[in-house]
């Protein structure tokens, strides 16, 4: 550095990119299917834990440096203060690496990130959340926040499947926690049922055709597989329920999450920044890119 | 009241070769037999004749690879440690008015929310001497998107060569090494920030006032500019046609040809799309950003298998779409800025003056 300075030159230490995370440890790790682990985390410095604020519906970059990053919805609410948590399945390299972290490792977390589901649509107003398998971890973080804040919020009806009895995540609060409060009601199916399954078997559009719950006063927020989404909003549709009153929240391969790397576009819109959370209207004026 | 100095070929030399004492100038030079804008050194010789540099200036900001953090992991614990990099001032010399152009562009994608401080820093370290362009070449169409190429507005210092009766034609195709030393040109210089004012102050030993006539001259040479480009494209409606044409069996027809190489967008001075990557030796690494390409398939690939750009189809709509149309809408402006390099470097001519010439409605007659 003297060096320099002394040719004459000025030299700047550039701020730190927002690209790098912060680091947080693991206090807990609960398996909620043979490939979904849900991991509570809190940043290693409490300042960054007390400053950390998001709605639901926002995201954070993973990090597990040397083995990637990715892009996860926070699945616990807003409410619920001191921790994060991110429930993610297993699919590829960065996640079979996180899967093998136990309580006590650490990784790094950016973010939030990304928009989030939009209160005044909901407020006051009937919610009905359809949800297919992992798709409920973005779900649950307004499921819960919903259930912190009721008097905001109208009765809760919430439909919600996966492949397998076994691949229901949350079992805890699908079984416990969310099926012992009144104004929650909660319908359940798999797509093949095992010995011990007494419910629902079907997909979930066709559960939701079947259930068939009224537009009226209601707003519908729905994730899961694109191919689950996609025939979802089609059953709502035929329900009658208004695009604008429907959203959902997508989920597109990013690498920044910042709106600058240009990967997770569906024609002008960046899914990391004007997304994740769009209405069934927004997404109608998108090119069926994603 | 605008300034104009004069500075003759050997002067301009000496005075650059003499700041890099103590600071970096980067100039249009070759290595390796490929132009780009490189640290000036004894040995390396200043590309004052040169076409514009394969390479773009966008390098010098958003360079090929960018160092992040480095980390380290031991027993589930992890270390970042952020690089912090000091940025010194440096010079960027023979920036031509369309890369000028494409920094104006890239600076709408780094600044703003979430900016990115080494880009920003690099910016802001900087000072732009472009140079007028007096010789299109014939896949230049600058002029067709909006950059004159007499000036870049966003330039501190322009350089503009004066004219003389041995230049080449306009368009020449001339390679560097075979022209005349030119030791006799002069160029008329004149700063269009306080920055670049007080830059030409601190090289008063080498310029000289201008004279008589030679502003005159240089302004007959840039008027003389206004219809020399052979490539000339009516933009006029392209965004809003290409709004309806996503469906368009353009893309199958133009991704037939495609080889998904990435060429077009790494010699593109406005492609700015990267990815983040980790390099890990034991149990230390570095993370960094490198450049990416919409042309290739993993680019959107998830790690679940879903491509939602699952072909070249796709993938080319994806380039063109996002610099004549997603681009105009996020920023107002088309994210090209003319200069001809991809439809030089394409191995199969796909060209972006075709697909705005056909969605415009013309005929393509160049295949």
């Amino acid at each position: 550095m003297s060096e320099m300075m002394a040719g004459g030159a000025s030299a700047a230490v550039a701020e730190p990119s927002v690209l790098v995370p912060q680091v947080a440890t693991i206090r807990r790790v609960t398996e909620e299917t043979p490939d979904v682990k849900t991991f509570q985390v809190v940043f290693e410095d409490p300042g960054v834990t007390e400053d950390f604020a998001y709605l639901p519906g926002q995201c954070c970059m993973l990090s597990l440096p040397g083995s990637g990053e990715a892009m996860i919805s926070i699945t616990s609410s807003p409410t619920r203060r001191g921790f994060l948590e991110f429930a993610v399945k297993k699919v590829g390299i960065f996640t079979s690496a996180l899967h093998e972290l136990e309580p006590g490792d650490q990784i790094g977390v950016r973010g939030p990130y990304g928009n989030h589901f939009p209160l005044p649509l909901m407020e006051g107003r009937k919610l009905l959340f359809v949800g297919g398998g992992i798709g409920l971890a973005p779900l649950r973080s307004l499921i819960n926040y919903v259930i912190d804040e009721k008097d905001r919020f109208g009765p809760v009806s919430i439909i919600y499947g996966a492949r397998s009895p076994e691949d229901l995540v949350f079992k805890e609060e699908l079984f416990h926690t969310w099926a012992a409060l009144p104004h929650v009601s909660l319908h359940l199916t798999v797509d093949k049922g095992d010995a011990s399954w007494e419910g629902h078997v079907g997909f979930v559009p066709a559960y939701l055709e079947e259930l068939a719950p009224a537009p009226e006063g209601t707003t519908v927020i729905t994730c899961g597989p694109p191919v689950m989404i996609k025939f979802v909003l089609q059953a709502l549709s035929k329900l009658g329920f208004p695009p604008e009153r429907v959203i959902t929240t997508l989920e597109m391969k990013m690498k920044c999450g910042v709106g600058k790397c240009g990967r997770c576009n569906i024609g002008g819109k960046y899914v990391c920044v004007d997304g994740p959370v769009f209405t069934a209207a927004e997404l109608a004026q998108l090119p069926a890119e994603y | 009241m605008t300034q104009y100095w004069v500075i003759d070929r050997p002067r301009a030399e000496a005075w650059l070769r003499g700041l890099t004492q103590k600071q970096e100038v980067l100039v249009p030079a070759a290595r390796s037999g490929v132009w780009a804008f490189l640290p000036l050194e004894a040995g390396l010789a200043i590309g004052w004749d040169g076409a514009n540099p394969l390479l773009p200036a966008k390098g010098a900001f958003f360079p090929q690879t960018d160092p992040l953090f480095r980390f380290r992991r031991e027993e589930g614990k992890l270390n970042i440690e952020p690089v912090a990099e000091a940025v010194r001032e440096r010079v960027l010399f023979g920036i031509r008015p369309c890369d000028a152009r494409s920094l104006a562009l890239l600076d709408k994608v780094f600044g703003g929310p979430f900016a990115d401080s080494q880009y920003q820093a690099r910016r802001a370290a900087t000072l732009l001497v472009a140079w007028a362009c007096d010789h299109p070449r014939p896949t230049c169409f600058c002029q067709s998107v909006g950059v004159d190429p007499t000036t870049a507005p966003e330039a501190d210092v322009m350089f503009a060569p004066l004219p003389r009766e041995s230049r080449p034609a306009q368009g020449s195709e001339q390679a560097p090494h075979q022209r005349e030393p030119g030791s006799e040109m002069q160029y008329l210089v004149w700063a269009q920030t306080q920055r670049g004012q007080s830059w030409l102050e601190s090289g008063m030993d080498y310029l000289a006032r201008a004279q008589a006539g030679q502003v005159e001259a240089w302004q007959e040479t840039a008027a003389g500019m206004a219809n020399a480009h052979p490539l000339e494209l009516d933009m006029e409606g392209v965004t809003d046609r290409l709004r309806q044409r996503f469906d368009d069996s353009m893309w199958e027809e133009l991704s037939a040809r495609c080889l998904g190489c990435g060429i077009c967008t790494f010699v593109c001075p406005t492609c700015h799309c990267f990815d983040i990557a980790d390099w890990q030796r034991g149990q230390e690494g570095l993370r960094f950003k490198c450049w990416d390409s919409c042309s290739f398939r993993d680019f959107t690939l998830m790690a679940g298998g879903h491509n939602p750009r699952p072909t070249k189809k796709e993938r080319i709509r994806q380039r063109f779409l996002h610099k004549l149309l997603y681009f105009v809408d996020r920023y107002g402006a088309v994210a090209c800025v003319g200069c001809g390099r991809c439809v030089e470097q394409c191995p199969v001519h796909l060209d972006i003056t075709e697909v705005i010439l056909r969605v415009k409605g013309g005929e393509w007659a160049n295949v």
